[in-house]
């Protein structure tokens, strides 16, 4: 991607819920890379993040992510992987079977390659055969980031804290 | 004051660039994950037991009826292929009632719907996926039993090939009116999950609106003569003329009305014979309303929640 062409460019964006304004006529254009985005409590970066990733509509204004619009446009998700704080897994599934089924949604196939790549870049190919519910906090958002961003996404994606 | 200064590591991202089956294979996956939800496949003894003993329960009059006809030769008449739906509607719909909000009240309560919904896959997509595997036990279910129903049947039959030739409209109308039972009971029990997040809510509301709408059903076509025990002799139905149109208040009965057209039934098995007074069309009518705005609600609802 060209440094003309932003990964994510958003538009004169404002989102209120009722009376309350959460994000007031942001505008950004973001690069290929890393970046992060802080701010105090309250400042919004979640309602930016949840538009960025198509999860929250704008109340006003536009994102666009790779191109495309992120709200209402599942085709976007072939090409970024979303990993959000809140999002839980099925304790049931083991970690290798949770990043398979998650392959499995990204339309890979086949998937056994991707996948060891993913749990190996999060480092847990020795725990991938247990249940996810028995995995401590750090393994399982290891685990989730694997699923999320690891084996189908392009490398554009989101965290969402 | 000193710099602090990151360091970025860069552990080998590799993204994927090899082939893509499109949305269809996501569908598939949610569709597979509903199927083994459902059954407790892949999961422990606890999760299977429920499903299991339910389905027993439901293939458990088949076997019997299939192995009284074939013990007795045939000599004893049992009930036909209409009356096997009404004998399981019971427990399907417990059945339904308890299993199928597992398909979707835990994604909602413990927030895993949003994995799907950071996924190429529509809301459409992840209810209709859902809807079709548990619509495909039901379906398999309904149909298995009618299978070994149907098989105990033909053997018990003096001349097998006879009995087929002169029943073969029975497989066609198993089919149909199995269609028509699994889409109602896949339907009502999801509606009703997505306003709630607890199963235990759901099957409660569930069995409610089946006994309820059943005593109703019961209250308002009741014969005026007490002596008479049931509706297929003389009825004089409390409500007059009404009362047919009163015997469709009852949901358990909205499938069965429509099983009985299919199965051309005038007598075996019919629940309510009173609504066969009414143009065939109401019944089909009724069903094809109820189903149709119970998906409606749900696909709405789903929605509003994903809005």
């Amino acid at each position: 991607m060209s440094s003309q062409s932003p990964a994510i460019d958003v538009k004169g964006v404002s989102k209120w819920f009722g009376s309350v304004v959460a994000v007031n006529d942001v505008s950004f254009q973001v690069q290929p890379g890393i970046t992060g985005l802080l701010g105090p409590n309250g400042a919004g970066k979640s309602t930016i993040l949840h538009m960025l990733t198509g999860k929250a509509s704008c109340s006003e204004g536009e994102v666009t992510v790779l191109g495309q619009p992120a709200r209402g446009n599942p085709e976007i998700y072939w090409s970024i992987g979303v990993m959000s704080e809140h999002e839980a897994v099925y304790g049931f599934y083991s970690g290798r079977e949770f990043v398979e089924f998650t392959a499995r949604l990204h339309g890979l196939d086949p998937i056994a390659g991707p996948v060891d790549r993913a749990i190996g870049l999060v480092g847990l190919e020795d725990a991938q055969h247990r249940k996810l519910g028995g995995y401590s906090r750090d393994m399982r958002q290891r685990m989730r980031l694997a699923a999320g961003g690891g084996p189908g996404a392009r490398p554009a994606g989101f965290g969402i804290g | 004051m000193t710099q602090r200064t990151g360091e970025l590591f860069d552990l080998g991202y590799q993204h994927y660039d090899g082939p893509r089956e499109g949305r269809m294979r996501a569908r598939k996956a949610v569709f597979f994950d509903g199927f083994r939800t459902t059954l407790g496949l892949g999961r422990g003894a606890v999760a299977k037991a429920l499903p299991m003993l339910l389905f027993g329960a439901a293939m458990a009059p088949a076997v019997i009826l299939a192995l009284i006809a074939s013990l007795t030769d045939g000599l004893l008449e049992i009930p036909g292929h209409p009356l096997y739906y009404e004998i399981v509607s019971t427990v399907l719909l417990i059945f339904a009632a308890i299993i199928a909000p597992e398909l979707l009240c835990p994604d909602r309560r413990n927030g895993v719907i949003s994995l799907y919904l950071v996924r190429p896959l529509s809301i459409t997509d992840y209810l209709a996926a859902r809807w079709l595997a548990f619509f495909a036990i039901t379906l398999l279910l309904v149909y298995s039993g009618q299978i070994v129903l149907l098989a105990g049947l033909v053997l018990s039959a003096a001349d097998p090939l006879d009995y087929l030739q002169e029943n073969w409209l029975d497989i066609p109308r198993i089919l149909a009116a199995g269609f028509v039972l699994a889409a109602f009971i896949t339907t009502l029990p999801l509606a009703v999950s997505a306003f709630t997040d607890r199963r235990a809510i759901t099957a409660a509301v569930v069995i409610d609106i089946f006994i309820i709408s059943a005593l109703a059903d019961e209250i308002l076509t009741e014969c005026d003569n007490h002596g008479d025990s049931g509706r297929s002799g003389e009825c004089d139905p409390i409500t007059g003329d009404a009362a047919k149109w009163f015997a469709l208040v009852g949901v358990a009965g909205v499938p069965g009305n429509v099983n009985q057209i299919i199965f051309n039934a005038d007598g075996e098995g019919q629940r309510n014979p009173i609504t066969s007074e009414l143009p065939k069309i109401v019944p089909i009518g009724w069903y094809l309303i109820l189903t149709g705005g119970l998906g409606g609600a749900l696909w709405l609802r789903y929605r509003r929640i994903t809005a």
